[in-house]
């Protein structure tokens, strides 16, 4: 649980430069109807301040949360209303600062790992109630979590000014009059509090978001947040807007998707809980968006690959199954000895649907291998309804009974999208590698630091030659 | 009138029989790579011969990869095998046998009868007798867990979440196809 949270922190996370201790946002851990309690509560549960800002096992709010992101690791900070550790001393105007703008109370910025620029298409009564809210029904925390230390000169908080220039949006959320007052609110909640493009649409090259590729899906560290989009192959143009909406209530379509990760967390803590027709509003809109093809994709969608095939009784029969120690141990072999004994010997997933069937499977099924490995890596952890989605991980953490290592990792994946998916993604130990640790580093670090030093030399050069020009 | 129909039945049933036996032999012949790949590198003609009887024996969707495993293990453990599978080709041929509900009751030799049912055992329990122990020549498509596989699952494998082994139980309908 803890690692899923921490990937979609990552990748929110992965900015430039600098945030503060305490600041904001919202949502309580329970998992009441939303519609029945007020109005900054559900905004709360909206926007998913909660997962962010409570650490594993912590208070709701209090932060701590430690996520990995490209540029280093980042702490979520407390945001209940304590005067010493929270946000107990800001105004409402400090507040919308903080939430819509990314500026905390005592002027420092806040890196976009808060999704500040989402959320400055929040409306003021919004922004209204959410203050409200967290200042009235959320119990102070008088505890500072970790502070965020970014290496060098990601830790200039300042140098986010710039990006802000660049990147920040500045108005609320303008209703588009030739759409239905359904598409407008739905509109208005993925772009705005629900933050859907936050994870769903790519970055660029300063970890801003792409707008021609909008929803297009994105990387998160180790997992990735597929195309969203209303393309037929690439995105979701193919589901109905009801199915749409049982996703987002549920996590879990048979014979389509399942909800892991970051996603897994959101229809936890926030889908779940939305009323009926905010919900509606979110398909009305999803079904609407600019589709985005992805080349990789070809003319295959990832939900509709694979077939139910068993190697059983190939890799068993007269032969005993060799043992896991085994270094030449095969896909087959590691796939018949971990996951067959839930998702079943054909990968068909039980009867009842708890254990997803690997082919006709999102995952399985796309051109990018991340989530496959990080399901593996990381298991699922999925609670919905009262009801707990279940997957162990295999070696992401310590803990986890069965270990296993980057190259059986690699086997193992690749066997499954070559059986039951998309034979043509490749799979390297590299990338598991990559994928256990979080994903990859982000240039910008390296970059810059070349910048500086480039910079550096320059200047001193300058020096050395003014001063010989100098003296003669 | 009766005896017109029950001929024309006969005879259609054969068709269909014959041309299941031709798809068989076809699918094997073009796929000479599979049962290379796999180690099987045996006279086409007999595991094919094989899989006809096998056929008639056992009604349903065979796998020819078990059909490979059964038929070695038979190999392994019976004299003659292929000889007692080549009289059983000749008897049904010879009688006009249609399904196995006629050919039991005709078969009078005990030894190929014997014969005829270890082979049924194999498909169903996916265990080979043999004279130095018991082989195993499939688990997951052993057919005896058909039978049931609209409400039970494989043992090992599982019906549904943990601890939802005593969710009420569906009521059993038609005997699933397989």
């Amino acid at each position: 649980m803890l690692r899923v949270t921490q990937t979609r922190q990552a990748f929110r996370l992965s900015f430039l430069a600098v945030l503060a201790g305490p600041i904001l946002l919202c949502s309580t851990a329970s998992a009441e109807d939303a519609s029945n309690i007020d109005p900054g509560a559900y905004i709360a549960v909206t926007s998913d301040c909660v997962a962010c800002h409570t650490a594993p096992g912590g208070k709701p709010f209090a932060g701590g949360l430690a996520m990995k992101t490209p540029l280093g690791t980042m702490y979520s900070t407390n945001i209940t209303p304590s005067k010493i550790y929270g946000i107990g001393e800001y105004s409402e105007a400090d507040f919308s600062r903080a939430v819509r703008k990314g500026i905390r109370k005592d002027g420092s910025n806040l890196y976009p790992a808060m999704p500040y620029t989402a959320y400055s298409y929040m409306t003021d009564q919004d922004i209204h109630d959410l203050y409200l809210y967290f200042m009235k029904s959320v119990q102070p925390v008088e505890r500072a979590p970790p502070k965020t230390a970014l290496p060098f000169p990601m830790n200039i908080r300042s140098s986010m000014m710039f990006w802000n220039i660049l990147f920040r949006n500045n108005t609320t959320y303008q209703p588009d009059p030739s759409h239905s007052a359904e598409w407008n609110r739905g509109a208005y909640l993925a772009q705005g509090p629900a933050h859907c493009g936050t994870c769903h649409t790519p970055r660029g090259f300063l970890m801003q978001e792409e707008a021609s590729k909008a929803f297009g899906g994105g990387s998160l560290g180790s997992w990735y947040a597929p195309n969203i989009t209303s393309d037929k192959i690439s995105g979701i143009g193919n589901w109905s807007q009801d199915e749409i909406k049982t996703y987002l209530k549920s996590g879990h379509i048979d014979g389509l998707a399942q909800a892991a990760g970051g996603m897994g967390e959101a229809v936890e803590h926030s889908f779940q809980h939305l009323t009926d027709a905010d919900l509606n509003a979110l398909a009305t809109y999803l079904a609407s968006t600019q589709p985005v093809r992805d080349p990789a994709d070809g003319n295959l969608s990832r939900f509709a690959l694979g077939r139910p095939v068993s190697s059983a009784d190939r890799v068993r029969g007269d032969q005993p199954i060799r043992s896991e120690d085994n270094p030449d141990i095969s896909g087959a072999e590691l796939f018949m000895g971990n996951c067959a004994s839930c998702h079943n010997y054909k990968a068909q997933g039980s009867r009842d649907g708890y254990y997803p069937s690997l082919w006709h499977n999102s995952v399985t099924g796309a051109s990018n291998p991340d989530n496959l490995i990080a399901t593996i890596l990381f298991g699922v952890d999925r609670h919905v309804a009262g009801a707990q989605a279940f997957m162990p991980g295999f070696g992401g953490k310590k803990t986890d009974a069965v270990q296993l290592n980057d190259q059986e990792i690699t086997k193992l994946t690749k066997y499954v999208f070559d059986t039951y998916g998309r034979p043509q993604v490749s799979v390297s130990p590299a990338q598991v590698a990559t994928i256990r640790q979080g994903g990859p580093k982000s240039p910008l670090l390296v970059l810059s630091r070349i910048g500086i030093a480039g910079g550096t030399i320059i200047i001193a050069l300058g020096c050395f030659w003014l001063l010989r020009t100098f003296r003669k | 009138m009766t005896s017109f129909r029950k001929e024309l039945k006969i005879n259609r049933r054969g068709l269909l029989l014959g041309m299941s036996a031709l798809a068989t032999a076809a699918s094997f012949t073009q796929s000479p790579g599979l049962a290379a790949s796999n180690g099987y590198i045996h006279e086409p003609d007999s595991i094919v011969q094989f899989m006809l009887v096998s056929k008639l024996l056992v009604p349903h969707e065979l796998d020819p990869f078990v059909g490979h495993k059964i038929y070695n293990a038979l190999s392994d453990s019976e004299e003659g095998f292929d000889n007692t599978v080549t009289a059983l080709q000749n008897f049904i041929m010879k009688n006009a046998v249609v399904d196995v509900e006629h050919l039991m009751p005709a078969l009078t030799d005990v030894a190929l009868k014997n014969s005829a049912l270890k082979i049924i055992s194999a498909w169903y329990s996916g265990v080979v007798h043999g004279k130095s122990g018991d082989r195993v020549v499939a688990f997951e498509e052993a057919l005896m867990f058909k039978v049931t596989n609209d409400v039970m699952t494989i043992p090992s494998y599982a019906k549904s979440a943990p601890n939802a082994w005593n969710a009420t139980a569906v009521p059993l309908l038609n005997m699933p196809s397989f």
